[in-house]
């Protein structure tokens, strides 16, 4: 490991000659991964292929039977779609408002930096806390948000309207992660080149061609990478809002799979459905991430 | 080919930072006007008020006789070539150049010509399906004028275009332009920093300084006859030697009648000093040195100078390798015909009289 062959000048690697040193540096994360992320995704793994019985006593395993009964479940592929739906509405939405903003952010010369400031505190707001925040706003008794939709005849009430139970959710969700993608499209505005946007005015392109000729393709790494992270959120960070706010209702119409998965584990205790969830939840991720880096990003080189 | 008409231009910065102040230029059409000052002095500046990328302040810019001060820059018929080339860095070579035109809705056809006949004059053929970033720095360069030549414009606005490539390669893309220019017989404002490219590229050659014009005419003219102390020490390198009328007095050097009274500086060019009193023809100052250091540049070699008295040193331009020592004693020879008198005040040049030269 001294001599690998590379003039030593070139190398400002450090290098222990000592064997077991270095995993004694690299033992506090591994035991961190190990106790908090694989330990637990094995559990579930091994979970998933177990059924209790109804007293926690016993269990027996039982194959795959977990999760194909999970398939021939209605409410599960209901569970499916609704994430589905929620996680590409929360996705265009805060990426479309954050874009919206930093371009005008992006125009403004003074002032830029104290707008920035200000649309970054939503992301400081807990994921509970801003659920609370628009449960309140929305709410059908007391929010203001109903009263003044009374006006334009829309009876609001998410508490039996599914519909409306899905729109509060996605705004609340949306607006915490507005800021977040928010500050990269800044970051990302702030790297063009001011003389492309002048290139591009003296070639005749308008404001609106500009934006979609050159800016939005220009920002498009930054975009992808924003898209991973906003399925993601939405698929998992969003589980406290909908805890404090519909609590999967009404008749699941806001039942993500990672509200499914702590509603029937933790309180249906049904520890096997709900670790074969979780286990295809996690599949999920793995395969949207391998899937968006491996081939969208190679599209977005330019 | 159009004409450039800018009258009493001005420009402020929120701030109340003037820096055009006042300035008027007539360009020709056809013409290559080069607008050369240091850092700082608004050259930049006015180019993009050209361009319409900064807006005008006070006064008037007409292209071809028509007035700009409110049009957008793609209304204007310019094209302009940036420092950094400002090339679509997700468009292949081939859609550079056509951007333009397309969003002018040129038809097809007549885009396919142009763009083949733009990558013909400036040899890009062979890159036209590549991205800039595949491309080296001179190749780029060319990508950025093929832009500014297909579209066909009125007048080419160039932001120092040269200023990224390495020596060699500036000088020859220097000709390049100016053959380019004089083919298409475009009206071609260009800005740089670099006094040599100034002088070898313009037709007419404008010298800013301080958001004004010091001198405005052929390079030539500001070289041989520089009407101010600012032009007589930008232009050239080195520059012309300036050297203080009251420091030389105080050397106890007497200065001959030639000199008009309220001379506070008197200019020579390095070429100008001799050090063989036999190739001086006519009268001349004579000042006692010692020459301290030399350069050889190859074909010439720089001597530098020190005179009794002179807080700055004397350079001369010397032909050929010089065999001389370096630290020795010579006498320096001012042809009085070579010299120019400038007011210290004013930074003005005073000009010669004639019966004091002939005595």
């Amino acid at each position: 490991m001294l001599q690998t062959g590379r003039p030593r000048m070139q190398t400002k690697r450090t290098i222990f000659p000592n064997k077991v040193l270095p995993y004694a540096l690299l033992a506090p994360q591994i035991a961190i991964t190990v106790v908090f992320f694989l330990w637990p995704a094995g559990q579930a793994v091994v979970s998933s292929f177990l059924r209790e019985d109804p007293f926690g006593l016993a269990s027996t395993f039982v194959w795959f039977e977990n999760y194909t009964r999970l398939f021939e479940d209605p409410a599960y592929v209901d569970s499916l779609r609704v994430t589905a739906a929620f996680a590409i509405a929360v996705t265009f939405c805060s990426m479309t408002f954050a874009l919206l903003l930093a371009v005008a952010v992006n125009r403004l010369i003074r002032l830029g930096g104290v707008y920035t400031t200000l649309l970054v505190w939503p992301y400081a707001v807990a994921p509970v806390v801003a659920g609370v925040l628009w449960w309140f706003l929305f709410n059908p008794t007391i929010g203001i948000l109903p009263y003044l939709l009374s006006f334009m005849g829309v009876h609001w009430n998410h508490r039996i309207n599914g519909n409306h139970a899905m729109i509060m959710l996605v705004v609340a969700a949306s607006w915490k992660q507005i800021s977040y993608n928010f500050l990269f499209f800044v970051a990302g505005l702030q790297s063009i080149p001011r003389s492309l946007i002048e290139a591009a005015a003296i070639d005749g392109a308008g404001p609106m061609k500009r934006f979609w000729t050159i800016i939005f393709p220009l920002l498009s790494p930054t975009t992808f990478f924003l898209l991973i992270i906003n399925v993601n959120y939405a698929m998992f960070d969003t589980f406290s809002i909908v805890d404090a706010t519909t609590g999967g209702g009404p008749a699941g119409a806001t039942n993500i799979l990672v509200f499914k998965v702590f509603a029937d584990g933790i309180l249906g205790l049904n520890i096997g459905s709900s670790a074969a969830q979780s286990v295809i939840l996690m599949m999920i991720v793995i395969a949207l991430t391998f899937v968006q880096f491996r081939y969208v990003e190679r599209r977005v080189q330019y | 080919m159009a004409t450039i008409a800018i009258e009493n231009v001005r420009k402020t910065y929120p701030g109340g930072i003037e820096v055009i102040k006042g300035l008027d230029l007539s360009i020709a059409a056809g013409e290559l006007v080069v607008l050369v000052g240091p850092s700082g002095c608004g050259k930049s500046t006015l180019l993009r008020m050209i361009a319409g990328l900064e807006s005008i302040t006070a006064g008037e810019i007409a292209i071809g006789g028509r007035v700009v001060n409110n049009l957008e820059p793609a209304e204007r018929d310019i094209a302009m070539v940036f420092q950094n080339y400002a090339l679509y860095p997700h468009m292949s070579v081939r859609g550079n150049l056509e951007y333009g035109l397309k969003n002018r809705g040129t038809p097809r056809a007549e885009i396919d010509a142009r763009v083949k006949e733009a990558a013909r004059i400036l040899e890009i053929e062979p890159f036209l399906d590549r991205k800039p970033r595949q491309l080296s720095g001179g190749q780029r360069q060319r990508v950025a004028m093929g832009r500014a030549i297909v579209r066909k414009p009125q007048a080419f606005l160039f932001d120092e275009p040269l200023s990224n490539l390495d020596a060699k390669l500036r000088g020859h893309m220097r000709v390049e332009i100016r053959r380019l220019q004089r083919t298409l017989g475009t009206t071609l404002v260009y800005v740089t920093h670099d006094q040599l490219e100034a002088m070898t590229l313009a037709d007419k050659l404008v010298v800013m300084n301080g958001g004004a014009i010091e001198q405005q005419g052929s390079p030539l003219e500001l070289y041989g006859d520089p009407q101010t102390l600012f032009v007589a020490g930008f232009m050239g390198s080195p520059g012309m030697n300036l050297i203080d009328v009251a420091q030389l007095r105080a050397a106890g050097a007497t200065l001959p009648d030639a000199v008009p009274a309220g001379t506070g500086v008197i200019g020579i060019r390095p070429e100008d000093v001799f050090l063989e009193a036999g190739r001086v023809d006519g009268p001349a100052i004579t000042l006692p040195a010692r020459i301290e250091a030399v350069e050889m540049v190859g074909a010439e070699s720089l001597a530098y100078a020190a005179v009794g008295g002179l807080s700055q040193s004397v350079v001369l331009r010397i032909p050929g390798a010089w065999t001389g020592h370096a630290d020795t004693a010579a006498d320096l020879h001012l042809p009085l015909t070579r010299l120019h008198c400038f007011s210290k005040e004013t930074g003005r040049k005073v000009p010669l009289s004639a019966p004091a030269l002939a005595a």
